[in-house]
């Protein structure tokens, strides 16, 4: 097969606006033609920082973004001070968390993840208990 | 005679980000690339994604690029309003205006 034979298609992302500075958060999901779709949605309530929401069947999972550590948010039920927060839910049960440069993390009002120091902190649910990971 | 370390550039540190998404390794069905731009002057900064698949558009900020047995899904956003379009790259000829697109052919 010649290059010629095989295009390449190039998706072009460009903001509207010309600014010296900004971010994107992007999602990439790879399925077979006949596997079932990831929902993928940006959420939108956030102030100043990028979100998005992935759901597939009753898993979902939640990325916060914010440009730096900021004062405690909440946003879809995670409230953090973190710069980059991931929020994983099984059937509306918390299985992981993870933060970046952030002091503490809950969810629906449970505390998950807390340091002493803006510091990279992660934890799982293990049979029905939660852990945060060393 | 050189040695091979001669021509290899030290490994590029990860940054934080990277490590941060690193480190969620074990659920690899959805990817999220965190892209933080500087310029020097104002521009309507791009990200560019080069896909195998015809692509086209399938909802809020998300596109999908299609093969004969997989798709792909693109959504991205900003912090601010995005444009979005597409191109197709056949034979590259010289001087065109677009950087051309290099594929790793296995």
């Amino acid at each position: 097969m010649s290059l010629s034979d095989t295009p390449a298609h190039r998706l072009i992302v460009s903001r509207s606006s010309p600014k010296c500075e900004g971010r994107f958060l992007t999602a990439l999901a790879a399925r077979s033609l006949g596997g079932e779709l990831p929902v993928i949605e940006s959420l939108s309530t956030l102030d100043g920082g990028l979100g998005v929401r992935i759901r597939k069947q009753n898993e979902e999972v939640i990325v916060l973004l914010w440009e730096a550590a900021n004062e405690p948010t909440a946003v879809e039920g995670v409230a953090t001070d973190a710069r980059i927060a991931v929020v994983r839910r099984s059937g509306g049960v918390v299985m992981g968390a993870a933060m970046l440069e952030g002091t503490q993390l809950a969810v629906d009002a449970e505390d998950l993840l807390f340091a002493d120091t803006p510091a990279m902190v992660g934890g799982v649910r293990l049979d029905g208990t939660w852990r945060m990971l060393p | 005679m050189t040695l091979a370390r001669e021509h290899t550039s030290p490994p590029v540190p990860m940054t934080d980000e990277q490590k941060f998404f690193f480190d969620l390794r074990g659920r690899p069905d959805v990817f999220v690339l965190c892209d933080e731009v500087t310029a020097k002057e104002p521009e309507p900064v791009e990200l560019n994604f080069t896909c195998l698949g015809s692509l086209s558009r399938c909802g809020d900020s998300q596109f999908q690029s299609t093969t004969a047995t997989n798709r792909l899904f693109i959504h991205s956003q900003s912090t601010d309003e995005l444009d979005w379009s597409t191109r197709t790259f056949h034979d590259v000829p010289v001087g065109y205006a677009c950087p051309p697109s290099h594929r790793l052919t296995l």
